[in-house]
This record gives structure tokens, C-alpha cells and sequence, in this order.
């Protein structure tokens, strides 16, 4: 195998979400003089960016202050977050707001003009933005439609398959196109990974089918720090194959039932059933399947038959649509079958408030870094936010970087992207003993069994053999379609080679971790240590292939962390 | 039960390609999506499709469906299955890359040429905004309607214009048009108003109604369409 073309610009982006696409436009507005790529494995309005339905936490209204915003966030990650990076993220909040109406986003406003805000949990003001239950739809397709008119260019349907670095420097990525079957070199200046979470290592999530923390993997395979990731966030209602199913149905009245009929929320939250916190209302769905009182296949039933059809049809008809196109379910007839669903990866590429990793040249943004505002748990109406706020940012903070002349040493250049070309090469040589949908589904189950909801140092541990296991057994697949066309082989290959990273990092800092913290349960350590554990797990790989683990502490600059949590 | 499956197969760099059968074990709830990747992890790891969020909201996954284009995640397999095979094929008035893969550059193309993204006339944001009270209530339902597109491009792919006339820009670079046809914020107004009125812009639509049955988000494109064209008319009186 041999490049076909080499590529050169002073920024190359991957990931076309809110995030990257942000960067690039602000790039293109500000610093028209630099040459930019945006690649993406998909095209750009397919980006996972699109599904958020809820909206944006700013603080735009007059009796309202970002400062609010601060701490809120701040608590709803159990103070796990740098708060010099909320205080970026919750001060800039109204100008990403500003910033994406005057691109020509659609947000509903109230009858005198002013931004209309909604509700969202763990929060003291109305202060979520919002178009319709389409929010990051809406949001993703006008900073589309702005890219295309600002130039920007755009590699669509260009797999990223490593990065290329020398002595902690970034010179290039490696990656083909899916539409040409074309193989390329970029030489950059300076990269930004945004390409989104990595839930899909486990087996059931909300995630699109591509959240398979493709620059988390490439970042940490090119010697960057994966911090907090053992935080993902868990929702209660999904359906079998982890879409969502929004706490308004239960806002309407609808029951959690378990296979003997009853409403086991009795049993755990006698005052608020249904509606207690998102956390509680998860483990106790789980604690149901694993005592037994679960349906085969491990699920219990979300009923709303109750409600008549009167009242679904006109309070819940989305939700109706949904169960009926994705369950083959009619919630009017019968009880819609609902799990647990992974959601959200607080983890990522450990950066700074630049957006920088330790590798020079090399940033992260969005759900794909950790520059660390969600801490333990993120708050719903913060992760388009973040994506747009420091989308923006490193929209400043790259241009910045490179404004000194910044240009890597490439004097081991051809040397490097040939020993990557061979590690690519390598996977179409000799004879497979083992198959991708098998790994892939037993790295899916291992992460729901020993990852979950309920930690304990014993499944953790079992899990962690597992995965590093699997880990050795991934080196015995290949691919036997070479031609690079759309190659889905390849693709869910790679991308299991990229998870299966993830979560053996995962694995690691979970059971390190030895306290409960936000999303990260355990039952042999439930409460929160903040004299031992407040502070970011990091986990790097070595040159000899081996995990190190280490610690940072959290950036403390005004607000004393509490040492519990209550709402 | 196990049902059968006829799809579309093309190798890359061919131009043509001919159905291959599986029979894939269909449980009540899953998704024509859900049958691909079924096929895809137990029986050809090669067999190539679109895929991203799986909840109707990326618009990748468009292809036709017993000849009528829709998305796959968004069908449920079995109620087809049980009524015989099932047929799927790649979206037309787009050649095929491979398998169920249809080769976008055209949509794009048709997209890129209504200039679609909002002409400022000013640099500043709007901190109050207040314009939607001079649009129809008819207007914020459609605008509303045009902002759910999620370029899946089966009202291109079964537009019978489209296929008559290439030239015509089809139905989704249409509702593109709409988006800031009517909207006060817009500066480039006389632009819109020429590429509706120009041979292949909204004006060739022929009311199929194609487009209106096929979309997966009742965007109502030929809604769009006749109410740009009667502005248009309103305009040559």
C-alpha cells in the first residue's frame, strides 16, 4: 500500500459536528489566511451532533447570571470539573448563543423577542435554549450551511486511521476516503480532534452507530492522556437498541413496571416513584433486571396505557412515534419494553483550557476532550454547549498557536507515516482466527456486565482480564476486502480497535476510582471521598505498550467543593 | 421468522449490479437497519450501507424499499417479511458507489446552488427578534417543517421530474430555497426570487406529489414549492 496524495494545510479538524465545524468556521471568519481541512468519517449533517433534541444552557435572560450557570454546573458534576474551564464555558454561553443566530439558527423565541428557555434538571433558572425538540439538528445544518458559503473545505467521508507525531509533536494524519478508496497524507500544522463520545463500547446506548471514540483512541495511541474515563453518563429509558425515550413520559404519569406487574419505584423512591433523579431511577431499573424481576432479555416495561389514548396522542405523540417506528410497539396497546442506555462520555483527551493536549499541535474539543466541565456528571443543556463554546474557542486558541511561525520538525516524517502505512497494511495480511462481530459483542457485554450501573472491585476486575483478553485476541483479525471503497469491514475493524482502547482505559481508572462520584457508582465504596479522590484519573499509554495510570488534581480557583451532594 | 431479503449489489468501479437473496432471522421490533447489520456481522462482512444515528434524525440510511424510498432505520422489518420479500435497492437519480451506497455529489450540488444559508444584513445578532409575527401562521408551519429536513435525498431519488429533467434542482434544494425564501432576515431576496423563477429552479416542478408521500419527516416539500411559486406569480402581476 502507498499514499496516493499528500495534503498540506496548517489545520486539519477531525470530526464535522458542532464542535469541529464551529472551529473552522470561526478559523475561516477570523483567519481567512490559513488553510483548513475538515475531515469526517461521515458527511457532516450525519454527525451525532444532530440527535441532541433538548438545547442549550445559557445564561441570555436579564434575571438570570452566568455565574448561576457556574455553580450549577459545578455541582451537577460533584465539583469534579476544572472550574476554570466552566467559568470559560458558562461566561461564553450567551455569545455561542449570539454566535449561532447571527450564522441564522431558528431559536424559538418568546412573544417580545427575547430568547424563549426551558427547564432542565439540577438547575435554579430556566435558562435551556432551545428550536423546537430539534436543537442540535437545527444548530448542525445552519453551521453547514455557513461552512459551505465560508469555503470551508470539507473531506467528507474520509476515515482518519492515525496521527502521526514525533518527539511529542504533531506532523500529519494518516487517513483514505471511503468515496475513492484513495489513501492520504495531511502534513499539519496543528490538528483538532472533535469527533464526538465513544458510548457505543457498550452494548447498549443511545449513541449513533459512529460514537466509537475515534479521536480519543487515535489521541491516546499517539501518546495523549485519556482523563476521567471512567465517567459515562447513563440514562434510564432506552429502548432495546438504546434509543432514547425522554423523561417526559414519565413527566406525564407514565409507570415503571417489572415483570410482576409492580411499580418497583415504590421500593426505592416512595416520594417521587417515577420521577426521582435519573442516577436513582437507572440503578433501581437495573437492580430489578439483575434480581430476576426483569423480563427475558432483561428489560422492564415503560406503561402508559393508563394515560388513554387521548392523552398520548396529544401529549406524547413523539414519543409514540418513536416506540412504534424503533419497538414496533403502540404505547396506546401495549407497555413500551425500556433499559438503561448509556448516554454521554464525560472522559476524553486530556487538555487545557486552550483546548491543547500534551502533544504539541495536537487539540481536542467537544464530547471527544475532557478540558473537564461535566466532572462527574454532566447537566443536560451543557454538552451542545460545550461543543459550540469551545468549538469556537479553539477557533482562537489554534490560529494563536500557530501565529509564532509554529512548524514541526519533519526531518523522521517519510519514516514514521511508512511504519504507519505498514501497521495499516499489516491488517489485510496473513490469516484471521478472529472475527469483529464476535469481539465486538463480547467487549459490548463485558462493558453493560462489569461497567455499568452497579461497580464493584470484583466484576471490575474479571472485566478488566476480559478486555485486555480481547485487547490480544483483536491482533489475530484482518480484513479481507482490500479495496478501500466503502470497506465496512475495515471500517467496524478499525473502530473496534479504537474501542477496544477505550475501554481498557475505562476499565483501569473505574477501578481505581474506589468511591462513588457522579456516574460512577460502587457498591463496595458508595459514598463520595473527596480527601482521595478528587481529582482526574489520567491513563497513557507507554511506548511499550502498557497502561500507566496517574493522577491531576482539579482546578480549584473560587468555590469550595461540598463534600455531599443533595437536590 | 426467517425473512427474505433481495438487495441491491454493486462492486465498486462497476456500474452495474444485480440482487443478492438472504434470509436473515427477523424478531417482532427490529428495523430494516437492524436486518443489514445482521447480514453485515453474520454473512458478508463486505455488504456496504450508510448508517449514523439509527434514530431518524441523520438521514443516512435512505434507500428504497420495495421501490418506494424511505429509511431503514426507521421500517420495521417483520410486518414486511410477513408479507413476502422484501426488495431493497439503492436511492435512484444517483448512480451507486456500491451496494446500497448511492453517490451523493449531485444532492450536494443542487444544495450548493441555492446559496443556502442565511445573507445578513447586518453582522449582529438579533437580541430580540420579533419577525415571525409578520410570517403566516401557514409560513411558521412550513418554515418549521423545512428546518426538520434531513437531507436523506428520497424525495430526490423519487422525484419522476428529476428523472424527466436533470437540470431541475429537485425537491430538497427546493425546501433549501424556501428556508430563506420568506425569512425577513434574509438580504439576498432578489437572488432567491431568480433561482426559483430560472429553468430548473423551483418553477419545473410538475406536482408529482412524490416527494410528499416519500419524505420520513413529513417536510411537505411540494408545500414549499407552491407557495414559492405563488409568490412568484403574485410578483408578475
Amino acid at each position: 500500500m502507498r499514499i496516493d496524495q499528500r495534503f498540506d494545510f496548517d489545520v486539519v479538524i477531525v470530526g464535522a459536528g458542532l464542535a469541529g465545524l464551529s472551529s473552522a468556521l470561526t478559523i475561516a471568519e477570523n483567519h481567512p489566511q490559513l488553510k483548513v481541512a475538515v475531515l469526517s468519517k461521515v458527511h457532516p449533517v450525519r454527525s451525532h451532533s444532530g440527535a441532541a433534541q433538548g438545547g442549550i444552557n445559557a445564561a441570555v435572560a436579564a434575571d438570570d447570571r452566568w455565574e448561576d450557570h457556574y455553580y450549577d454546573t459545578l455541582k451537577g458534576g460533584w465539583f469534579l470539573a476544572d472550574q476554570d474551564a466552566v467559568h470559560l464555558l458558562s461566561e461564553n454561553a450567551a455569545n455561542a448563543i449570539y454566535t449561532f443566530d447571527r450564522w441564522g439558527a431558528h431559536f424559538d423565541r418568546n412573544p417580545d423577542g427575547t430568547f424563549a428557555q426551558r427547564a432542565f434538571g439540577g438547575q435554579r433558572h430556566n435558562r435551556t435554549c432551545y428550536v423546537a425538540d430539534k436543537t442540535g439538528h437545527a444548530l448542525l445544518n445552519t453551521l453547514y450551511e455557513q461552512a459551505v458559503h465560508k469555503r470551508v473545505a470539507v473531506f467528507d467521508e474520509w476515515f482518519v486511521c492515525s496521527l502521526i507525531v514525533d518527539d511529542g509533536e504533531l506532523l500529519g494524519l494518516l487517513a483514505f476516503s471511503n468515496k475513492t478508496g484513495r489513501l492520504g497524507y495531511f502534513a499539519a500544522r496543528a490538528a483538532l480532534l472533535a469527533t464526538g463520545g465513544a458510548g457505543r463500547v457498550f452494548g447498549q446506548s443511545s449513541n449513533a452507530l459512529i460514537n466509537t471514540g475515534d479521536g480519543m483512541a487515535l489521541a491516546f495511541r499517539a501518546g495523549a492522556a485519556l482523563k476521567d474515563i471512567e465517567f459515562f453518563q447513563i440514562h434510564p429509558t432506552g429502548l432495546l437498541n438504546g434509543i432514547l425515550i425522554t423523561e417526559g413520559a414519565r413527566g406525564e404519569g407514565a409507570y415503571l413496571v417489572n415483570k410482576n406487574g409492580e411499580r418497583f419505584m415504590q421500593r426505592y423512591a416512595p416520594q417521587f416513584m417515577e420521577l426521582a433523579p435519573r442516577d436513582l431511577v437507572s440503578r433501581s431499573i437495573q437492580r430489578e433486571i439483575n434480581d430476576g424481576r426483569g423480563f427475558e432479555g432483561g428489560y422492564v416495561h415503560l406503561d402508559l396505557r393508563h394515560l388513554g389514548a387521548e392523552k398520548i396522542k396529544e401529549r406524547l405523540p413523539q414519543i409514540r412515534e418513536i416506540a412504534i417506528y424503533f419497538a414496533g410497539v403502540d404505547p396506546i396497546e401495549q407497555p413500551i419494553p425500556v433499559r438503561p442506555t448509556v448516554h454521554y462520555t464525560m472522559g476524553g483527551v486530556d487538555v487545557n483550557t486552550d483546548c491543547a493536549s500534551t502533544i504539541r499541535g495536537l487539540f481536542a474539543a467537544g464530547e471527544a476532550s475532557c478540558v473537564s466541565v461535566h466532572g462527574a456528571n454532566r447537566l443536560g443543556g451543557n454538552s451542545l454547549l460545550e461543543a459550540m463554546v469551545f468549538g469556537i474557542h479553539t477557533g482562537h486558541t489554534i490560529p494563536a498557536f500557530l501565529a509564532n511561525g509554529h512548524q514541526p520538525k519533519r526531518s523522521r516524517e517519510e519514516e514514521l507515516v511508512d511504519a504507519a502505512l505498514a501497521d495499516f497494511a499489516a491488517l489485510f495480511t496473513g490469516k484471521a482466527t478472529e472475527t469483529v462481530p464476535v469481539l465486538r459483542n463480547e467487549m459490548e457485554t463485558t462493558m453493560v456486565a462489569s461497567f455499568g450501573l452497579f461497580r464493584h472491585h470484583d466484576t471490575m476486575e474479571s472485566g478488566l482480564q476480559k478486555i485486555a483478553d480481547l485487547a490480544r485476541r483483536y491482533r489475530s483479525v484482518r480484513v479481507k476486502e482490500t479495496n478501500l471503497v466503502f470497506n465496512s469491514e475495515l471500517i467496524r475493524a478499525l473502530e473496534l480497535g479504537f474501542m477496544l482502547d477505550i475501554a481498557h482505559a475505562c476499565a483501569l481508572a473505574s477501578l481505581d476510582r474506589r468511591e462513588s462520584r457522579g456516574s460512577h457508582y460502587r457498591d463496595d465504596f458508595p459514598q463520595m471521598d473527596n480527601p482521595n479522590f478528587l481529582r482526574h484519573s489520567l491513563v497513557t499509554r507507554e511506548t511499550d505498550g502498557s497502561l500507566k495510570r496517574s493522577q491531576k488534581a482539579v482546578t480549584i480557583v473560587d468555590t469550595q467543593p461540598l463534600d455531599t451532594i443533595k437536590y | 421468522m426467517k425473512g427474505r431479503y433481495d438487495i441491491y449489489r454493486q462492486r465498486p468501479g462497476e456500474t452495474r449490479g444485480s440482487r443478492q437473496t438472504f434470509e436473515i432471522e427477523t424478531p417482532a421490533g427490529a428495523t430494516l437497519l437492524e436486518i443489514f447489520h445482521a447480514i453485515q456481522a453474520d454473512v458478508d462482512p463486505s455488504f456496504a450501507y450508510r448508517y449514523s444515528c439509527r434514530g431518524a434524525i441523520c438521514g443516512s440510511c435512505a434507500v428504497r424499499i420495495n421501490g418506494v424510498a424511505g429509511l431503514a432505520c426507521k421500517t420495521q422489518a417483520l410486518p414486511l417479511a410477513e408479507k413476502g420479500v422484501v426488495v431493497v435497492d439503492p436511492l435512484t437519480n444517483l448512480p451507486t458507489i456500491k451496494d446500497l451506497v448511492a453517490d451523493f455529489t449531485a444532492f450536494w450540488e443542487a444544495y450548493d446552488k441555492v446559496r443556502p444559508h442565511l445573507e445578513r444584513q447586518h453582522e449582529q445578532h438579533d437580541d430580540r427578534l420579533t419577525w415571525r409575527d409578520k410570517l403566516s401562521a401557514k409560513h411558521l408551519d412550513q418554515l418549521s417543517r423545512a428546518v426538520d429536513c434531513i437531507k436523506c435525498a428520497a424525495c430526490l431519488s423519487d422525484c419522476p421530474k428529476r428523472k424527466l429533467m436533470p437540470e431541475y434542482i429537485g425537491p430538497q434544494a427546493c425546501v433549501q430555497l424556501y428556508k430563506f425564501y420568506f425569512d425577513p432576515r434574509d438580504a439576498a431576496h432578489d437572488f432567491r426570487v431568480a433561482e426559483a423563477a430560472a429553468p430548473g429552479g423551483a418553477v419545473a416542478c410538475d406536482s408529482y406529489t412524490n416527494c410528499v408521500k416519500v419524505c420520513p419527516k413529513d417536510v411537505r416539500p411540494l408545500r414549499a414549492i407552491n407557495f414559492i411559486k405563488q409568490d412568484l406569480a403574485s410578483r408578475s402581476k
